[in-house]
C-alpha cells in the first residue's frame, strides 16, 4: 500500500461540560490515501466537525496523533478548510478573499493576483473579482471560499458541509463543479456532510461515524463501483446508488436513534 | 478655571431660568425681605461685608444672601426675572450692552472709589525691568507686553489707555496679552507679560514674591475719584420694593462708614481683616497688614465723570455707546439713606 | 406623495416652523427678546460677522483643533483598542486603568490638561484626544471581541501572521463598532472644544460664545451657538459619509 496522505491514530477528544467530562471522539484511527476523496457522515453531535477542526489545527486532540505527509521539498501549506458558515471576509473583494491564504504566505500583491485568477475563472467568478461579498448570492460566496482553499494549494483539503446552507439547485450545480475541479487537481479531501446522497456522489470512500463519542463505525468503498471521472446523474440513476444509500442509512439509523435518545 | 467653566454652563441655565419665571409672574412675588446680591467676593466689596457682619442689614429687617460670582452678564437674566435683586460690579461693556437692550439695571451707590492714599489698584511691573533700569518713566512702557483680562474694550485696557497716555503712548506702542486675573502673577513671573493694572491683594502678593514692583498707584492714572465698584439694582428693588432698596443702601452705607473709620484707627485692621477673610478668598491674615485697602465712599457717591470717561472709551473702541451715563444712575436710594443717616462728616474718633 | 418624500419635506418644514414660532414669540414679547433675541436679528448679525471674516476665523480654528485632536484620539484609540482586544497580556495591563479612568468627566480634566500642555494649541488637541480615545478604545475592544469567530478561524487556518490578523481581520471586522465610537466621540469633541476654548483661548467658537456673553452681545453669542450646531451637523454628516464608504457591507 502507498504511504497515506493523512494518518490519524487513536484520536480522542474530551470536553469538560461544567464538571462533567464529555467524550466527543473516542479512538479514531484512519488513513486517507493521497488524492482520495473521503466523506464523513454521522449523526448530529458525533464529532465529525471536531475531527475536521483537529486536523485543521483549530482544535487540539486530548490524545492521539494527526500526521499529514508532505511531499519531499514541498512548501505547500498542510491544509485549507472550507467552512459551513459564510466565511468570506465581507470587507475584502472576491479577489482579495481568494488570495487571503497566499497573502498570509507572503506572496506579493501582483504575484498572488496572478496565481488566483485561474482558480477564480475555474469556479465561475470571472467578472466578479472586484465585487464585495454582500453583492453576491450565497452560492457565489461559497465559490469564493472554495477558490480561497484551492488557491492556497494545500496538501489536503478539509470541507465542513460547505453546501449545507445552500438551496437544492445551487447545491447540485456546486457539487458538480466541485467534482470537476477536484478531478483536475486530485487533492486529498476530507468532506464532512450529513447528506448520504452527497457522500455517495462525491466520494471515493464514506466513513460512517457512531453517535457520541464518535468512533469509526464503518468505511464503505464507493470508488470501485463508481470510477472516475464521474457523472453525477449517472451515479444517481445507477441501482448501486440505491444499495449504497440503503446500506449507509441502515448503519446511520441506529446511531441517529441512539443520538436522539441521548440528547432527549 | 473650573469656576469659569461652570459659569459657562451657567449661561444657558440662566437663560433657561428666565423662561421658567416670566416677568409677569415675577411681579406677583412678595416684596423681598430676603435680598439676594451677586458679588465677586473681592476686597472692593468690603462695605457690604462689614454691614452684614455688623448686623446692619438685620437691623433693617433684611436677610441678605451674597451669591458668589453671580455678576456681569451671568447676573442679567436673574436680575430681569427678580431672582437676584442686585449686584456689585464694575462698569463694563456688558452693562452698557444690557442697558441698551432694555435690561433694567441702575447704578445706586458706589462701593469702591480710587482716591489718593487708598490705592487698591496699581500699575505693576515685572521686577526685572525695574532692576535693570529698562523702565524708569512712563514713556519707557513702550514695547512692553501688557496684561489685560478680557478682549478689548474692557476695564483693564481702559486703564492701559490711561497709563500709556501718561508717557504719550498709544496701543500701537505695546503688545496686549489676555490673561485672566488669577493667572496674572504667574504670567508676570514667566515674562508672559511685563506690566498690568492689578488690584489688591494681587499687587501685594506679586511684590511679596519679588516678582513685580508696585510701580505707580492707580490714582496717578485713573480719572480722579473713579468709582470702580458699584452697587446695582434690578427691577425687583427699583420698581417693586424700593423701600427694601432704601433700607439696603442705608445699611450698606453704615457698613461703609464703619469700615472706613475702623481702618483709620490703629487697631482697625485687626477688626476688619477677619471679616474680609470670611467673605473673600484671601485667608492669610498677615497679608492684611501689607495691602492697600479699598476706599468705600461713605455717602455712596458715584463719580459720573469717571463713568463718562469709561463710556467714551468703550464707544470709541468698537464697544457699546451707552449715551448719557448719568441716566444709568438712580440716586433715590442713596438720597433716602442719606436723609436718615445725614451726610458723612469725618468724625474725629 | 410617498412616505420618503413626506419625511424629507417634514425635515425641512419642522425647523422652519420652529424658527418662525421663535420669531413670532420674540416679536410679540411672549419670550424675552433681551435674552432670547429673534432669528431675524441673529441672522443679521450672522451676515455681519460672516462678511467681516470673524466668524470664519473662529470656525476654522475650532475645526482645525477638532480635526487634529480627533485624529490623534482615533488613531491611538484604534491601536490601543486592537491590542487590548487581541492580546490578553495588554488587556490585563491596561483594561483596569482604562475602566477606572473612563468615567472621569473629561471636562473636569481641563485645568490639569492646561497645566500639562500649556495655554497653547497643544492643550486643545490633548483634551479632544483624551475625550475621543476612550470611546474609540472601548468600541474597538468590543468590536474586536465581537468579531464572528469564523473570521478568526479562517485567519488561523490560513496561518495569518499577528500583524495580518490585526490589519486584515480584526481592524476591518471591528470597523463598524469603531466608526460608531467615532460618531459618539465627535459630539464629545464639540463639547470639549467649546469648553476648552472658553477657558483658555483667544479664538474659536467656544471663545466666541464665551466672550460675547461676557460683554452681553446676545446676538453674537447666538451666532456662536448656531455655528457650533452647524459644525456638529457637518461633522456628523462627514462621519456618515465615511461610514458608507468604509463599511459598505453594513448597510444601515
Amino acid at each position: 500500500m502507498v504511504e497515506p496522505k493523512l494518518r490519524l491514530r487513536d484520536l480522542n477528544r474530551r470536553f469538560m461540560l461544567r464538571d462533567r467530562a464529555v467524550d466527543a471522539l473516542a479512538g479514531i484511527s484512519l488513513d486517507v490515501a493521497p488524492g482520495e476523496f473521503l466523506s464523513i457522515v454521522g449523526p448530529s453531535g458525533c464529532g465529525k466537525t471536531t475531527m475536521l477542526r483537529i486536523v485543521a489545527g483549530l482544535e487540539t486532540a486530548t490524545s492521539g496523533t494527526v500526521e499529514i505527509m508532505r511531499e519531499p521539498g514541498s512548501t505547500r501549506p498542510l491544509n485549507a478548510m472550507v467552512f459551513q458558515q459564510e466565511s468570506v471576509f465581507p470587507w475584502k473583494n472576491v479577489r482579495d478573499n481568494a488570495a487571503f491564504g497566499l497573502k498570509a504566505r507572503g506572496f506579493g500583491k501582483r504575484e498572488r493576483y496572478e496565481m488566483v485568477q485561474p482558480i477564480l475563472d475555474k469556479v465561475g467568478l470571472r467578472g466578479f473579482e472586484d465585487a464585495l461579498p454582500h453583492q453576491l448570492s450565497g452560492g457565489m460566496k461559497q465559490r469564493v471560499a472554495i477558490a480561497r482553499a484551492f488557491a492556497n494549494d494545500p496538501e489536503i483539503m478539509l470541507m465542513d458541509e460547505p453546501f449545507a446552507a445552500l438551496d437544492e439547485q445551487t447545491k447540485l450545480i456546486l457539487q458538480a463543479e466541485l467534482l470537476r475541479i477536484w478531478e483536475e487537481s486530485r487533492k486529498t479531501v476530507m468532506y464532512v456532510t450529513h447528506s448520504i446522497d452527497e457522500a455517495i456522489t462525491l466520494s471515493d470512500r464514506v466513513l460512517v461515524m457512531s453517535a457520541r463519542p464518535g468512533r469509526v463505525k464503518e468505511i464503505i468503498d464507493i470508488k470501485s463501483a463508481f470510477p472516475r471521472p464521474r457523472d453525477i446523474a449517472a451515479v444517481k440513476s445507477s441501482p448501486k446508488y440505491g444499495e449504497f444509500f440503503g446500506r449507509i442509512w441502515s448503519l446511520l439509523r441506529d446511531e441517529v436513534m441512539a443520538a436522539s435518545l441521548v440528547s432527549a | 478655571m473650573v469656576r469659569r467653566l461652570t459659569r459657562l454652563v451657567g449661561v444657558l441655565t440662566a437663560i433657561l431660568a428666565a423662561i421658567a419665571v416670566t416677568p409677569s409672574r415675577a411681579a406677583d412675588k412678595v416684596a423681598p425681605t430676603t435680598v439676594r446680591i451677586g458679588v465677586i467676593g473681592i476686597l472692593a466689596e468690603a462695605g457690604l461685608y462689614v454691614a452684614a457682619e455688623r448686623g446692619y442689614f438685620t437691623e433693617e429687617g433684611l436677610n441678605v444672601e451674597f451669591l458668589k460670582d453671580m455678576v456681569g452678564a451671568d447676573a442679567f437674566p436673574g436680575l430681569a426675572t427678580g431672582q437676584i435683586d442686585g449686584v456689585g460690579g464694575s462698569f463694563g461693556p456688558e452693562l452698557a450692552n444690557a442697558v441698551l437692550r432694555g435690561v433694567r439695571i441702575k447704578l445706586v451707590a458706589g462701593l469702591n472709589s480710587y482716591i489718593p492714599g487708598w490705592d487698591a489698584g496699581a500699575l505693576t511691573i515685572r521686577k526685572e525691568l525695574i532692576d535693570n533700569g529698562r523702565v524708569k518713566d512712563w514713556k519707557d512702557l513702550k514695547g512692553l507686553k501688557i496684561g489685560i483680562t478680557a478682549p478689548l474694550p474692557n476695564m483693564t485696557d481702559f486703564f492701559a489707555s490711561r497709563y500709556l497716555a501718561q508717557g504719550g503712548l498709544t496701543f500701537s506702542d505695546v503688545e496686549f496679552v489676555t490673561v485672566p486675573f488669577p493667572n496674572m502673577i504667574s504670567a508676570l513671573k514667566t515674562g508672559g507679560i511685563d506690566a498690568a493694572h492689578t488690584s489688591e491683594p494681587m499687587t501685594t502678593l506679586a511684590v511679596d514674591n519679588k516678582i513685580a514692583v508696585k510701580w505707580r498707584p492707580v490714582s496717578t492714572y485713573a480719572p480722579p475719584g473713579l468709582t470702580v465698584a458699584i452697587l446695582q439694582f434690578g427691577p425687583s428693588l427699583l420698581d417693586k420694593a424700593p423701600d427694601v432698596g432704601e433700607r439696603f443702601v442705608t445699611a450698606y452705607l453704615r457698613g461703609a462708614r464703619y469700615y472706613d473709620e475702623a481702618l483709620a484707627r490703629p487697631d482697625g485692621k485687626a477688626e476688619i481683616a477677619p471679616i474680609l477673610m470670611k467673605y473673600t478668598p484671601l485667608k492669610d491674615r498677615s497679608i492684611y497688614d501689607r495691602i492697600s485697602f479699598s476706599y468705600a465712599p461713605p455717602d455712596g457717591e458715584i463719580s459720573v465723570t469717571g463713568l463718562e470717561a469709561m463710556s467714551t472709551y468703550y464707544a470709541t473702541h468698537n464697544g457699546p455707546n451707552a449715551g448719557d451715563v448719568s441716566k444709568l444712575v438712580d440716586d433715590r436710594f442713596q438720597k433716602a439713606a442719606l436723609k436718615r443717616l445725614g451726610l458723612y462728616k469725618k468724625s474725629g474718633g | 406623495m410617498n412616505a420618503k418624500m413626506l419625511n424629507r419635506v417634514l425635515s425641512v418644514v419642522t425647523p422652519a416652523l420652529l424658527l418662525l414660532a421663535w420669531e413670532v414669540a420674540s416679536r410679540t414679547q411672549i419670550i424675552d427678546f433681551r435674552f432670547f433675541s429673534a432669528p431675524s436679528a441673529i441672522f443679521k448679525e450672522f451676515v455681519v460677522m460672516l462678511e467681516s471674516g470673524e466668524l470664519l476665523k473662529h470656525t476654522l480654528i475650532s475645526l482645525q483643533r477638532i480635526f487634529i485632536g480627533f485624529t490623534i484620539g482615533t488613531v491611538s484609540g484604534v491601536v490601543i483598542g486592537l491590542a487590548v482586544g487581541l492580546i490578553p497580556a495588554v488587556s490585563a495591563a491596561l483594561k483596569p486603568i482604562i475602566d477606572a479612568t473612563f468615567p472621569i468627566p473629561k471636562v473636569g480634566l481641563l485645568p490639569l490638561v492646561i497645566i500639562i500642555f500649556g495655554l497653547g494649541e497643544a492643550s486643545k488637541y490633548a483634551i479632544i484626544a483624551i475625550g475621543v480615545v476612550y470611546l474609540v478604545i472601548i468600541n474597538t475592544v468590543s468590536g474586536v471581541r465581537h468579531i464572528e469567530r469564523i473570521y478568526l478561524d479562517v485567519g488561523r487556518n490560513y496561518h495569518a501572521s499577528r500583524l495580518m490578523m490585526f490589519t486584515d481581520v480584526a481592524l476591518p471586522g471591528a470597523l463598524p463598532m469603531i466608526i460608531a465610537g467615532m460618531k459618539i466621540s465627535m459630539g464629545v469633541s464639540l463639547i470639549l472644544i467649546v469648553s476648552a476654548e472658553s477657558l483658555a483661548a483667544k479664538s474659536g467658537i467656544g471663545y466666541l460664545i464665551w466672550t460675547t456673553w461676557q460683554v452681553f452681545e446676545v446676538e453674537k453669542m447666538y451666532v456662536g451657538l448656531f455655528m457650533a450646531a452647524v459644525l456638529g451637523a457637518c461633522l456628523t454628516a462627514l462621519l456618515d459619509w465615511l461610514e458608507r464608504v468604509m463599511i459598505p457591507w453594513k448597510r444601515v
